[in-house]
Parts: C-alpha cells; structure tokens; sequence
C-alpha cells in the first residue's frame, strides 16, 4: 500500500547531506512545537496527541477497497490538534512507521518534515477558510491545498538531492555567466539547455514525474473528500473538538 | 495489522535474543545500519544480510511472515531508484532496493525481539520526555482504536456498507465512520486528561528502565556487532 499524497522515503537513496538537513529542520520546528504546547495543558493534551496519532497510523492501514491506497489524516490532527501538537503527531507516527520499515530512519527527518508541514499548514489554512466559508469547503480546501504543497515539496527534494550542495558554496557571486549558473545548479547528468528547456522530455526523472503527479493529484482530491467528511460530522456532533480547542473551551 | 503481531511476537518470544537487553541489541542493529548504509555495491550487502537473516532464523521467526513488511520499503525503494535513473550520482536501483529493505529488515529484527515500550524507554535518554510520552500514548492508542476499528467496520459490512470494487462510495461512507471512531475516542481520552492533569507531567509514562544490566545472552548481539564493525573498518 502507498500514500498518494506523498511517498515514504526508504532509506539509502538520500545523499546524507540532505538526510542532515531534515533532521536539523524537523528539530527546530519540533523545538518550536514544543515550547510552544509547554506547560499544564500540553500533557492534558497528550491524550488527544496520542489519539489522533493512533488513527493516522490506523488510516494508514486501511486500503480504499481494490487500489493499494491509503489516507493520511495529516490536516485532520492539524485541524482538531492545532498545528504545534499536529507537528509533534506526525514525528510519533513517522518514528513508529519507521520502527516497522515505512519509511527509513535516516529519512525520519524529511518524512516527518513533509508530513508535519502538511499538518502546519493545513490547520492555518482552515482557521482562515473557516472564517469565510462553510466547515465542508474550508476543511476540503485546506487539505488540498496542504497536500498539494507537501507534493510540491517532495517533487523539489527529488530534484535538490541530484544538486551537489557544495558546488553552490563554491561559486564566487557576480562573476559567473549564465552558462556557469546552470551548470551549477543542473543535477549531475542532467542537462539543461541555455534556453532553460531541460534535454529530453522522456528521461526517466519525467517518467518519474508523470507518474508521481496524477497519482498525487487524485489522493490530494480523496483526501480532501475524506477529511471534509470527517470534519463535517465533528462540527454537528462537537464543534469544540475542532480548531485545537480543549474540550469544552468555546470560539 | 502488522504492528500487533510484531508486538505479539516481541513480547511473547524466549529466544536468547529475546532475553539479550535493549543496549546490545540497539548496538547491533546500529552496526547492521552503518554496515548496509556503507555498502557501495550488492556484494558489501552480503555480510549485513547473512547477519541479520541467521540471526532472525535462529530467533525462530517465520521469515515467510515478514515479506509482506518488506513488500513497502522494496516498492519505495523502487520509485526512488527510478527518480534518480539517468543521473550520474547515487546508487544504482539494485543496490537501492537492496539498502532500502535491508533497513527496514534490520529495524524489523529489532522490533520483533524487543517490546516497544523497552525501546521508547530508551529512546527517553536523547529524546524529551513529553516526545516519549506522545509515542507512548500513540502506540496504545493504535491497539485500542484497531480493536474499536475491527468492530465498526465489521457492523458497516454486515449493513452492506463497504464494496471492494466502489472506491468512491466506500470513501463517502468512511467519512462519517472515521468521524464516530475519532470522536469516541476523543471523548474516552477526556477523562484520562484529566488524571494527568491530576498527576502532574515530567515523567515518562512508560517504562523508565533503560539498564537492564547484561547476561550471558548479550554476548551474541555483542559479538556479531563488533564483528561485523570490525569489517567494515
């Protein structure tokens, strides 16, 4: 089974700079994420934390009838969560999917960034939807939205990773052509034409593409439909369960 | 779910590797990693593999149960080498793959000899307790909502609700029924917030024993580790 809104990256296909990289970043937000919830309701929060976890893990395990596709639930934990506690969330659940091979340990960094960001973004984004529209369409858009961007970022990491960081740190400003400056940043063995144009549209990295996007585009849509589903029975039956708000607290 | 039945094995095996402390087998698993992750050709992958295959024969695991476990770092492993195809750096896709299940496969081998709370505790040494805790909380959390699960998805087919082929109806109808397992939960979760709150927070919630002191069982994760770094150096 695969998430369509983004892929679990295995171990051993990330040069290590990067791996670094998204363990250095997922630490500072996790940092942030907890000063943030510091304090007595952080633990009375724990609960809730744990809870949404589990059911990312657990939507994880639930194909969607003949295709071997599952849901992520991300911007749902965002969304009831907030986005601090959501962040906190998908570094549990990618840390235990890690423990049982989905997902590299040296990748945990990039995996939970991608996921966590997802969650970040995702419950913004329907505070400020939700102000304007109805629950549905805010929480359907803000988990298109999120997912979309969590693609986006994982189609710009496969294509960072090919770069050599240190070329970048070598070059000396303003003396270089233009020429130079794509050199530099093209990906080893990858092409591009001054024009800008990369060489062959039907190398294996479009493939890639071709087929990473579709598929991306169809989860951000089922999840959307999924996650609006949710929400939208949430808000009839307990509206104070949304937003991060603790039980009981009112808007 | 797989996850259960690695906790069911773990807790439930007497294996000497069973019986080995969390350090020497964390230390052996380390090594298996730096070993696999070294690794610039298939034969470099060799030693690892012999490794953690007989030490998993010799803990008497089923190795037909764990390909299903193996099948999702394989097939990611696959996207990813095919991404990076054409380009001149990296590895090639055998060798991908290769590292890629072979991590996982070691992490496996982990998991099914140790119990995850003996784990966390010690993952509470580098990681702050309130991290510890939610991972904790999440993993038994996961149980009780996979028995919840098992139950609602069980009235939800007897009412003719789920179709293999409908994946558009299935997903219409998963909303409200994830909706009734989100909220139960929740509500269930509330009264136990308040206890914490009673309790007060700061300590990890699971088991805190990190030393487990060594016997004579640890000598083989031991010996296998030190073995295995000594050829990779």
């Amino acid at each position: 089974m695969f998430l369509l809104t983004h892929l679990h990256i295995p171990d051993g296909v990330i040069p290590s700079f990067w791996l670094v990289a998204g363990f250095v970043l997922t630490g500072v937000i996790l940092a942030l994420a907890l000063y943030k919830t510091r304090g007595e309701e952080a633990i009375c929060s724990l609960p809730r934390l744990g809870v949404m976890a589990g059911v990312m893990l657990l939507v994880m395990s639930l194909p969607l009838g003949f295709l071997p596709v599952h849901l992520n639930m991300s911007v749902l934990a965002g969304i009831i969560l907030g986005p601090w506690l959501a962040f906190i969330a998908a570094f549990t659940v990618n840390t235990l999917l890690a423990l049982v091979g989905h997902g590299g340990i040296t990748a945990l960094g990039l995996n939970s960034l991608i996921i966590g960001l997802e969650a970040i973004l995702g419950s913004y984004i329907f505070r400020g939807l939700s102000r304007r529209v109805a629950i549905i369409p805010a929480a359907a858009g803000a988990t298109a939205i999120a997912l979309l961007v969590s693609l986006t970022l994982l189609v710009g990491l496969m294509t960072v990773i090919h770069i050599d960081p240190l070329l970048l740190v070598e070059h000396h400003h303003g003396e270089e052509t233009e020429e130079e400056i794509a050199t530099l940043l093209e990906p080893k063995g990858y092409h591009i034409h001054a024009s800008g144009s990369g060489e062959g549209g039907n190398t294996p990295w479009g493939y890639f593409l071709s087929l990473i996007l579709p598929l991306g585009l169809l989860g951000a849509a089922l999840e959307a439909t999924a996650v609006a589903l949710v929400v939208a029975f949430l808000a009839k039956v307990r509206p104070d369960f949304l937003l991060g708000r603790q039980p009981g607290e009112r808007s | 779910m797989e996850l259960a039945m690695i906790d069911n094995y773990a807790v439930g095996g007497r294996t000497p590797l069973h019986r080995a402390s969390t350090i020497s087998k964390v230390f052996f698993t380390c090594i298996l990693f730096l070993g696999i992750l070294r690794a610039e050709s298939c034969r470099e992958l060799l030693l690892p593999f012999a490794l953690a295959v007989g030490v998993l024969l010799l803990s008497r695991f089923p190795l037909a149960r764990l390909f299903p476990l193996l099948f999702l770092p394989a097939f990611f492993g696959g996207v990813f080498a095919l991404g990076r195809l054409g380009f001149e750096a990296g590895p090639s896709p055998i060798l991908a793959v290769g590292k890629a299940v072979l991590t996982a496969f070691s992490l496996l081998l982990l998991l099914l000899t140790t119990p995850l709370p003996k784990i966390l505790a010690l993952l509470g040494a580098i990681l702050p307790p309130f991290l510890v805790n939610a991972l904790y909380f999440t993993y038994r959390s996961f149980f009780l909502l996979w028995e919840g699960v098992d139950n609602l998805l069980l009235i939800y087919k007897l009412r003719g609700g789920y179709s293999p082929q409908a994946l558009f109806t299935n997903l219409l109808r998963m909303g409200p029924v994830l909706g009734v397992l989100v909220l139960h939960s929740l509500e269930s979760m509330e009264g136990f917030s308040w206890t914490l709150a009673l309790r007060g927070g700061g300590t990890n919630l699971g088991e805190n024993r990190i030393w487990e002191g060594f016997g004579w069982e640890d000598l083989y994760p031991l010996l296998l580790g030190i073995i295995l770094l000594v050829v990779i150096l």
